[in-house]
């Protein structure tokens, strides 16, 4: 087989490939539009309706919205309004999301809240001032 | 030094500069414009500049604070180096490609590895694919591994660049690697085929009476033409650096550095290729997805397709859509070019034609990087400073937490038509020449598709922008 004829296949099979994922069924995502901006903030969208709420208000977001003009009080404030609807600014902010997936791998990993603040709190406390998220008791 | 081969096309006839534009007056007429590209100064002061930036980004890449918008690494190259290359391109053609921060390492190892080889005819014949291939695999890895918001990936794909470059420099004579495989050599080139200087030779008859041939083959002190060129028959921009070697090694001063009416080479070109009109396709597919990304109408259409298909992994998503886009315009350009082609005349049709395209995708480009540059440079100057005063990042830097706008509609509108009108008046000039494979009163596919791109284009920059976050 030459190489114009190998070319001519891959490229067919390609296209059946994506034809055949275009066409199968999908899963209806929940989400606002503005969550699927960037696969990190899918992602973390994701991992935050996955985290039991405690492990959200539990741990501060470092990305400056402490200063906001209304301030946030933890990272569960990127993610949802005031009122439970889902939030865009993390969906705008790379830092929220990168915070949230490692307090999600501390918590997969088996880490209480204590610790997972711990390791936030040390990651991340060269970036400014923290959200003005109560202690861990 | 082995015999290196000319090939025949010096024979051909070749007008005078001047008679060929009205603004061809030679720069180096102008006594501090050639001291300056004779002067032993030229390019390595430069080069040795670029190289400390260079050590300074894989430093404080590798080793000083993880955020993107306090660390020199990520905001000299992406937020200044990378939205500045194009316009360097348009003003100064390929000047940047010799003062490249690899070139010192490729020649260091060059010396001592003194390699004998020219680069082989798959090299030759494939060099052109090779660059497109690793350009899309950049521009991919970077969605995947977003590249330009982390200092050390920014780090770790410099020294993969350079790993790459010193291999292949120790496996081949000259600069093979800028020449064949540089992934920013895609359109480093073709972009520089825009460009308003040029380096020729100033005398046909001069050049085809000299035995030496100094400019290709190099004099006992000067190297020869880094990226394989014999000026007598150059004809194109696309890998002419300017580093000025043949200026140095010409016995008989047959080389001008002139001026030139921006644009005029892409459709006087001489020998048009298949590779390159790819190239071009593939460039309107990676700008059009680069400023698509950013609108909130990528989020609508990711969304569509996580939930009406049975993908769910986003990158995967992206990869397939990307992959997809590539397929698809390369597939309109196909129908466009066999509608458009006399019988027996598709491939140099397709060929001739691909650079009409490129006024188009560079305004888009332009007019893109250069708003991030205003938006973001101040900010990435003062990142770099304070990068540099605080080389080990453990310091607080001040938050930025607002939002950067990231494309002004209001002067990329009328840029993208400024390009569109371009490409526009070069398909129609490239169709004037019987060499260019068009049918008669065929220009109309490629007008049709190139309005197409422009009012796409135009679609895309009215479309709102989301709001990102520096930290």
């Amino acid at each position: 087989m030459n190489l114009r004829k190998a070319a001519k296949i891959g490229l067919a099979l390609i296209l059946l490939g994506i034809v055949g994922v275009a066409c199968s069924g999908g899963q209806q995502e929940k989400f606002p539009a503005f969550v699927y901006a960037s696969a990190l903030s899918l992602e973390s969208y994701r991992a935050a309706t996955s985290l039991p709420q405690e492990v959200l208000t539990s741990v501060p977001c470092y990305c400056g919205c402490a200063t906001a003009p209304e301030p946030h009080m933890s990272l569960l404030d990127c993610f949802y309004n005031r009122d439970g609807s889902y939030s865009d600014h993390a969906a705008g902010c790379d830092l929220c999301g990168k915070i949230l997936l490692d307090a999600q791998a501390a918590h997969q990993g088996g880490k209480d809240l204590k610790a997972i603040r711990a390791i936030i709190d040390s990651k991340y406390a060269v970036y400014g001032t923290p959200t003005d998220t109560p202690p861990v008791e | 030094m082995p015999a290196l081969k000319i090939k025949s096309q010096s024979q051909r006839a070749r007008p005078s500069p001047r008679a060929v534009d009205a603004w061809g007056w030679d720069l180096l007429a102008i006594k501090p414009v050639r001291r300056f590209m004779v002067s032993r100064w030229y390019p390595g002061a430069f080069q040795a500049i670029s190289l400390v930036l260079f050590g300074m980004v894989v430093y404080f890449g590798l080793f000083s604070t993880i955020r993107p918008a306090y660390n020199f690494a990520t905001a000299v190259t992406w937020n200044l180096w990378w939205p500045l290359l194009p316009l360097s391109l348009v003003l100064m053609g390929r000047m940047w490609c010799t003062i490249c921060p690899l070139v010192p390492p490729i020649e260091l190892a060059q010396r001592l590895a003194n390699p004998t080889r020219m680069p082989g005819q798959f090299l030759r014949r494939y060099g052109v694919w090779l660059m497109g291939l690793t350009f899309i695999f950049v521009t991919w890895a970077n969605r995947m591994w977003s590249i330009i918001s982390s200092p050390r990936a920014t780090a770790l794909l410099l020294l993969a660049l350079l790993g790459l470059a010193v291999v292949v420099a120790v496996l081949y004579k000259r600069r093979a690697f800028c020449r064949y495989i540089c992934p920013i050599g895609t359109f480093t080139g073709l972009y520089a085929m825009t460009a308003a200087v040029e380096l020729r030779s100033n005398s046909a008859a001069t050049c085809d009476g000299c035995k030496g041939k100094e400019c290709y083959r190099g004099s006992d002190t000067v190297g020869g033409c880094p990226l394989y060129q014999y000026t007598r028959t150059m004809d194109s921009n696309r890998n002419c650096n300017l580093c000025g070697q043949c200026i140095k090694s010409c016995p008989h001063g047959a080389v001008e550095l002139r001026l030139r009416t921006p644009g005029r080479e892409l459709w006087l070109l001489g020998t048009p290729l298949l590779g390159e009109a790819f190239l071009v396709m593939m460039l309107v597919v990676v700008v059009y997805m680069q400023t698509a990304d950013m609108t909130t109408a990528w989020a609508d259409y990711m969304r569509w397709l996580l939930g009406n298909t049975a993908l769910v992994d986003y990158n995967l998503a992206f990869t397939l859509t990307f992959v997809a886009a590539i397929l698809a315009v390369m597939g309109i350009y196909l129908l466009v070019t066999r509608w458009a082609s006399a019988p027996g005349a598709w491939r140099r049709n397709f060929a001739a034609f691909g650079y009409a395209y490129i006024p188009l995708i560079l305004a888009v480009h332009l007019g893109h990087n250069f708003t991030h540059l205003v938006s973001e440079g101040p900010k990435a100057l003062s990142a770099a400073f304070w990068s540099v005063l605080n080389p080990l990042g453990t310091a607080t830097a001040p938050v930025q937490a607002a939002g950067i706008p990231m494309l002004n509609q209001a002067w990329m509108v009328p840029l993208v038509l400024l390009g569109g009108t371009g490409s526009l008046y070069t398909a129609w000039r490239i169709s004037q020449k019987p060499a260019s494979g068009g049918g008669k009163g065929k220009l109309l596919p490629h007008l049709i598709f190139l309005l197409v791109l422009t009012v796409l284009f135009v679609q895309l920059f009215l479309l709102p922008m989301n709001l990102r976050h520096a930290h």
